[in-house]
């Protein structure tokens, strides 16, 4: 009789149990309707995704337009427009098989005339002069075998093709038809129509009832440009907005204490350095890179300068939520913080006449809060040891002429985000000089050509073996950092989003890509 | 009269092209090129030269400036570099937007200004008098920018009175007017605070005039005597004040525009100079060197209509 009563206890319990779980899931299942008004730290400079890269555009057109695949939230790559691909042996023709019944916003089918269009007007229109054409210049030809076929085939075999294929599907006849105006009156066929964009103020997108993927539960999305930080937060704390693209280090603690906000962070898929434009002594000496390196104490710069988690250090190029990372190689060799080490090498520099004690060592950086004080800090950390080092601030497009126009030797502080999820982003642009297609970063900044890195740097853009283009980039990365001092990594800035706890399903992710409706996200606000 | 004005508007033609020659070098000397700003640090050189190419940016100054100079001519001022658009439809497009917020300030700071210097001027020395020169101080010496984020802080947040930031409807509906009302108030800090302590010194100057001693005299009423008799002759100094203040407010209204997300002319021509967008800096620059000569001209005519004794 006891044992019956004991068995009939674990059955009530766990019934209960289900029925608690189901209330729980159901109170997490979103509704339909409600609107997401989004702060923006800039407004977007157009919504045609075949012109713009920056990310005020990317993350509004995202919504509007869909691509041949997607990404899920760990970047793996997963079918969207195109359901299947097929690809040859050497990787040089790729046949994408095209989703039926999908539907632009003006109600006309998306076919293979548009995938092949959308491409097209990205390599061979320059008037649209295109920050996209670097992501795909391998296209030779773009064939359609059918309505629902396109066919692309590479001059040369280019492992990363599939992610670089992520570009917006724009309709032909309205793109033609609409011409220059195309980035003003966007035509897509992504989760969210595009109603009215008032420049500095506002753009608007409405839900997509005949998305063909799921129904949004968003009714309406704003994103809305709010240039002052401050001015932004106060804004989420008073209800006005609902959601803050980028919180300053200092005002994290302030959203984290408010209980109707909700503070997410993660490690951002960039990469900041500090680079020696190598046109003249002593900036193309090793030991000089190594003493700048060892007067430096990056740990204690990003604990006090990138406050509250909103940066990282980096022991290296690859930025996280990308491979190969290293980490363990990396950090086991990252020259640390050593002055007497510093000093000794700015002795045996002076004394192998590379420099002198009055050799000036120019530090250029930009004007922005976070880099002008990192610099003030290295600059001083130099001027402690000994070297005449002088920090120069400019504006942007004054920062871009001093770096990159003229060839003025000097240390500079940079950062990249990849634009696609692949290691090639990264390195073909920092460190090839070949001629492969790539824009040759590495000379614009001040390296020396290197035969050797460029047949490296093809080669694992070319072969298809992962974990043989793995140990071709760690061998890059430790030739370029821990053997040769190219650059001094410095850090990984974090992804800060804060919402207000209205918003249910957002997920802040390391490339910034706003989820709003995806294979594995449809987010959803409270009380509207 | 009409020969006067005629000779103000001949002497607004040298004016202006010193502003057009001066913009025009000014902006092509700072370093810094509009198709690396567009392109992004990751551009091949290729890019950029086609670019540079595409938008007539890599011709000679001279070259460039002679087309510039034609086209204005036509009243073309060109095509913005970053929006692809034509300056004079984005300029348009952001006129209503900041005489809206420029509007609101000048009639707030009027509102406030005159009241409070014929006040402080009448009774002199007392509480009236010290609060006016308070806020004249606090006014002339606050920075726009400082004020803006005081009042988000206050009106906005802490007592939730006022929306914080964007421009709401349109200006004639309840949203659009309370949209206006903090920045609007904080870009009128200037013209508000230099207006009391002029039309201060201004009244009392004329209420010791021997004319205001005889109405007085004769019986007429207080008030009449100040408000008919002598703040009609403080005016004139007003004027010129508002007309000088004009190119300040604009000044102002660029700081005030990028703190409440304003979107007006102040924040297209900050944006346009970071991204060395030429055509569209040197429209707005043009536009509103000409709305503060303007500006200037009608309070040199509005003199007569305050003052008889004033003749052109």
């Amino acid at each position: 009789m006891l044992r019956r009563r004991y068995s009939v206890l674990p059955t009530i319990a766990l019934l209960a149990m289900i029925l608690v779980g189901t209330f729980c899931f159901a109170q997490e299942e979103g509704h339909y309707g409600g609107t997401l008004v989004i702060a923006t730290a800039k407004d977007a400079s157009g919504l045609d995704p075949g012109t713009t890269n920056d990310n005020a555009s990317t993350m509004i057109y995202e919504q509007i337009f869909d691509c041949l695949i997607a990404f899920d939230k760990d970047f793996n790559i997963i079918p969207s427009i195109a359901e299947s691909w097929d690809v040859n042996e050497d990787s040089t023709i790729w046949t994408f098989h095209l989703r039926s019944g999908v539907h632009f916003h003006d109600g006309t089918d998306l076919t293979a005339e548009d995938v092949a269009y959308t491409f097209d007007r990205i390599l061979n229109k320059p008037e649209l002069a295109s920050q996209k054409r670097s992501q795909i210049v391998m296209i030779n030809t773009i064939t359609v075998l059918d309505a629902l076929t396109v066919q692309f085939e590479l001059s040369f075999p280019y492992a990363p093709f599939l992610g670089a294929t992520g570009q917006g599907i724009v309709s032909k006849a309205a793109a033609e038809a609409a011409g220059a105006e195309f980035t003003r009156n966007p035509i897509g066929s992504g989760p969210f129509k595009f109603v009215e964009w008032v420049p500095d103020d506002h753009v608007t997108l409405v839900r997509n009832e005949d998305y063909w993927m799921k129904r949004p539960y968003l009714e309406t999305v704003i994103f809305r440009p709010i240039p002052e930080n401050t001015v932004a937060i106060m804004s989420l704390m008073t209800d006005e907005v609902n959601v803050i693209e980028l919180v300053a280090g200092d005002m994290v603690p302030i959203l984290q204490a408010n209980p109707d906000i909700v503070v997410q962070q993660v490690e951002g898929m960039n990469y900041y350095w500090i680079g020696f434009r190598q046109y003249a002594s002593p900036y193309t000496n090793v030991k000089f890179r190594q003493m700048v390196n060892s007067a430096i104490d990056m740990d204690g710069i990003i604990a006090n300068v990138l406050l509250n988690g909103t940066g990282s250090r980096a022991y290296g190029v690859v930025p996280p939520g990308l491979w190969p990372r290293d980490l363990d190689f990396m950090k086991a060799n990252a020259i640390q913080q050593d002055k007497e080490l510093a000093k000794q090498l700015f002795a045996e520099l002076i004394a192998e006449g590379v420099m002198t004690s009055e050799t000036e060592v120019v530090f250029h950086v930009n004007q922005d809060a976070v880099r002008e004080l990192i610099g003030e800090i290295i600059v001083s950390e130099l001027q402690s040891i000994g070297v005449n080092a002088v920090l120069k601030i400019s504006e942007w497009a004054a920062y871009l002429d001093a770096v990159i126009k003229t060839e003025e030797p000097c240390m500079y502080m940079l950062g990249t985000t990849p634009k696609i999820p692949d290691p090639d982003a990264v390195f073909s642009w920092l460190f090839s000089s070949g001629e492969d297609g790539s824009t040759h970063g590495s000379l614009i900044l001040g390296l020396s050509e290197q035969p050797e890195i460029n047949q490296l740097l093809l080669e694992a853009r070319t072969t298809p073996d992962q974990s043989q283009r793995e140990e071709l980039y760690k061998e890059i990365q430790r030739w370029a950092i821990t053997e040769n001092a190219y650059h001094i990594p410095a850090f990984h800035l974090s992804v800060t989003m804060a919402h207000s706890t209205k918003v249910h399903g957002l997920v802040a992710l390391p490339s910034q890509i706003w989820m709003l409706c995806t294979e594995t996200a449809n987010v959803w606000v409270d009380g509207n | 009269m009409i020969k006067y004005s005629a000779k103000r508007i001949l002497y607004v033609i040298p004016t202006v092209l010193l502003v057009i020659t001066s913009v025009f070098l000014l902006i092509y000397l700072i370093p810094g090129n509009p198709a690396q700003v567009m392109l992004g640090v990751e551009a091949s050189q290729e890019e950029i030269a086609a670019l540079s190419e595409q938008l007539g940016i890599d011709q000679p100054l001279l070259v460039q400036f002679g087309r510039y100079l034609a086209r204005l001519a036509h009243g073309d001022f060109g095509m913005s570099i970053y929006h692809k658009m034509p300056v004079t439809k984005l300029f348009m497009m952001r006129l209503p937007n900041t005489l809206r917020l420029a509007g609101f300030a000048v009639i707030f700071a009027l509102s406030v200004a005159i009241p409070l210097g014929v006040t402080a001027a009448v009774k002199r020395n007392s509480i009236w008098d010290y609060l006016s020169m308070l806020i004249a101080l606090a006014g002339m010496s606050v920075p726009v920018f400082w004020l803006g984020i005081l009042f988000v802080y206050v009106f906005g947040f802490q007592l939730c009175w006022l929306p914080i930031s964007g421009i709401g409807d349109s200006w004639y509906t309840l949203d659009g007017f309370c949209h206006t009302i903090l920045p609007g108030i904080a870009l009128s800090a200037g013209l508000l605070a230099s207006s009391t302590r002029l039309l201060r010194s201004s009244m009392l100057e004329i209420l010791s005039e021997d004319y205001i001693r005889t109405a007085r005299a004769k019986g007429i009423r207080e008030g009449v005597v100040v408000y008919r008799h002598a703040l009609r002759n403080a005016l004139n100094p007003l004027v010129t004040n508002i007309a000088l203040q004009m190119g300040a407010l604009i000044g102002g209204a660029f700081l005030t525009e990028t703190v409440f997300a304003w979107p007006g002319i102040g924040r297209l021509l900050v944006q346009a100079i970071l991204r060395r967008d030429y055509p569209l800096v040197q429209g707005i620059t043009l536009a509103t060197a000409l709305f503060v000569i303007l500006i200037n001209l009608v309070a040199d005519l509005c003199y007569t209509l305050l003052d008889p004794k004033v003749r052109y």
